[in-house]
C-alpha cells in the first residue's frame, strides 16, 4: 500500500471540528478539498467521527453524565490515603513476620537440640510406676500414681516442661493466626 | 499474615503520612476542577470507544485522574497536561487488553458484532456504522483514529499520547484510515470524491 498524505490534513480536520464547514471555510481550502483525494477521505472520516461523538453525548446524557469533579477528587484522595497508610504499616507487618519466624525457629532448634531428653521424658511418663520401674502395659496407672509421676517430673525436669508448654502455646497461636488469615482471605 | 490490630498511635502516624500523601498531588482542587471540566468528556469518549465498554471506561477514567494527580509533571501547560492524561489512559487501556485473552478482547468491543444475547447494559449501545466498524480494528488503530479525527490531535500530540515516535504516526494513521474506509465501504458507505 503506497503511503499517501497531504500536508493540509490537519488543517482540514481543524476546520471541520471548528464547525464552520462548509460555508465558513475559505475558498482556497474548499477548492483544495475537492481536488485532493486524501483530504476528501479525511473529510468523510471526520464527519463519521463527529456523528459518533454526538452518539457518545447522547449515551452520556442517558447515563446521567459523568461523575462530578468533586467526587473524582474525593476518590483520588481516598486512594492516596489508603496507599499511604498501607505503606506506613507495612514495615510493622514485616517486623512481626520476622519476629514470629525467629520464635518458631528458636523453638524448633531447642526441640531438636534437646530431643533425646524429650523422648526419654515421654517414655518415662508413659511406662513408669511410682517406684521408677517400667511397666509391661502402658495402660497401667492409677490417677494418684499419674499425678505423683507428674509431680516428680515437674521438680526434676522443669525446663523441659516449660519448653514443651511454650512450644504448644506457640503452635496454638500460629494455628489460630493461620485460621484467621484463611478466614479473612 | 500475622497482622495484629493496629494501635491508635500507629493510626495517628499513618494519618500524618496520609495527609502528606495528599500534598503529593501536583494540583489543588480548584485547578483540578477546571482541568476536569475540560478533559473528562473527551477522555471518557476516547476510552469508551476504544475499549467498547462504558463501565470499564468509568473505572479507567477515575484511575487515570488518580494517577495524573500523583504524577510528577514537568509543565503546567494545559496541552501538555491533557496529553499526559491521555497517555496514562492509553497505558491503562493497554494493561487491560494485556490481561484479557485475545478472543475476549474482540468480543468485549462493540457489541454490534455480537448477537443480541451477548449485549449487556454496560456494553456500548452502537447504532452507528462507525461504532460497529471500530470493533473490527486493532486497539492501537482505534486509538490513533479517535485521537486524530475525533479529538483533532496533531501527529506530535498523538505520538505523546500513545507512546510512539511522531514519525510513526503518519503511516500508522494512513493504514488505519484505509482499513476503516474499506470496512465502511463494505457497509455501503464511502468517501465522496
Amino acid at each position: 500500500m503506497k503511503l499517501r498524505h497531504c500536508d493540509r490534513e490537519h488543517e482540514v480536520v481543524h476546520a471541520l471540528r471548528s464547525g464552520s464547514w462548509p460555508t465558513g471555510w475559505n475558498q482556497e481550502l474548499r477548492l483544495h478539498m475537492t481536488t485532493c483525494p486524501v483530504c476528501a477521505e479525511v473529510v468523510f472520516v471526520v464527519q463519521e467521527f463527529q456523528r459518533e461523538e454526538a452518539l457518545v453525548h447522547t449515551e452520556l446524557q442517558a447515563r446521567e453524565g459523568l461523575p462530578s469533579a468533586g467526587l473524582v477528587w474525593w476518590k483520588a484522595r481516598r486512594a492516596a490515603r489508603r496507599a499511604a497508610e498501607q505503606r506506613a504499616v507495612e514495615p510493622i507487618a514485616w517486623v512481626e513476620r520476622g519476629a514470629s519466624a525467629l520464635v518458631a525457629l528458636t523453638v524448633l532448634l531447642l526441640a531438636v537440640w534437646q530431643w533425646p531428653r524429650l523422648a526419654a521424658w515421654f517414655r518415662n511418663l508413659q511406662y513408669s510406676t511410682p517406684s521408677g520401674h517400667l511397666l509391661a502395659s502402658p495402660a497401667y496407672s492409677s490417677r494418684g500414681d499419674w499425678l505423683h509421676q507428674l509431680g516428680q517430673v515437674w521438680t526434676t525436669q522443669t525446663s523441659f516442661l516449660l519448653l514443651v508448654a511454650g512450644g504448644l502455646a506457640f503452635l496454638s497461636v500460629m494455628a489460630f493466626a493461620l485460621y484467621e488469615e484463611w478466614r479473612e482471605g | 499474615m500475622f497482622m495484629r490490630e493496629i494501635t491508635l498511635a500507629e493510626l495517628e502516624s499513618s494519618k500524618v503520612v496520609a495527609e502528606t500523601a495528599e500534598q503529593a498531588f501536583h494540583m489543588d482542587e480548584p485547578t483540578f476542577r477546571v482541568f476536569y471540566e475540560s478533559t473528562a468528556r473527551p477522555l471518557w469518549s476516547y476510552l469508551c470507544r476504544t475499549l467498547g465498554n462504558a463501565a470499564l471506561a468509568d473505572d479507567l477514567v477515575q484511575e487515570s485522574y488518580y494517577r495524573f494527580l500523583r504524577a510528577d509533571l514537568k509543565s503546567e501547560d494545559a496541552t501538555y497536561q491533557k496529553a499526559y492524561l491521555f497517555r496514562i489512559a492509553t497505558n491503562l487501556a493497554h494493561d487491560h487488553w494485556r490481561r484479557q485473552p485475545h478472543r475476549e478482547q474482540d468480543e468485549a468491543a462493540f457489541p454490534g458484532e455480537l448477537s443480541a444475547n451477548d449485549r449487556t447494559a454496560e456494553r456500548v449501545q452502537q447504532s452507528s456504522d462507525l461504532g460497529r466498524v471500530l470493533g473490527r480494528l486493532k486497539p492501537r488503530e482505534r486509538q490513533i483514529l479517535w485521537l486524530a479525527y475525533a479529538e483533532g490531535s496533531s501527529h506530535k500530540e498523538i505520538a505523546e499520547m500513545v507512546g510512539l515516535r511522531a514519525a510513526s504516526i503518519r503511516p500508522l494513521l494512513f493504514r488505519a484510515r484505509q482499513k476503516l474506509l474499506k470496512l465502511l465501504h463494505r457497509r455501503g458507505l464511502s468517501a465522496a470524491p
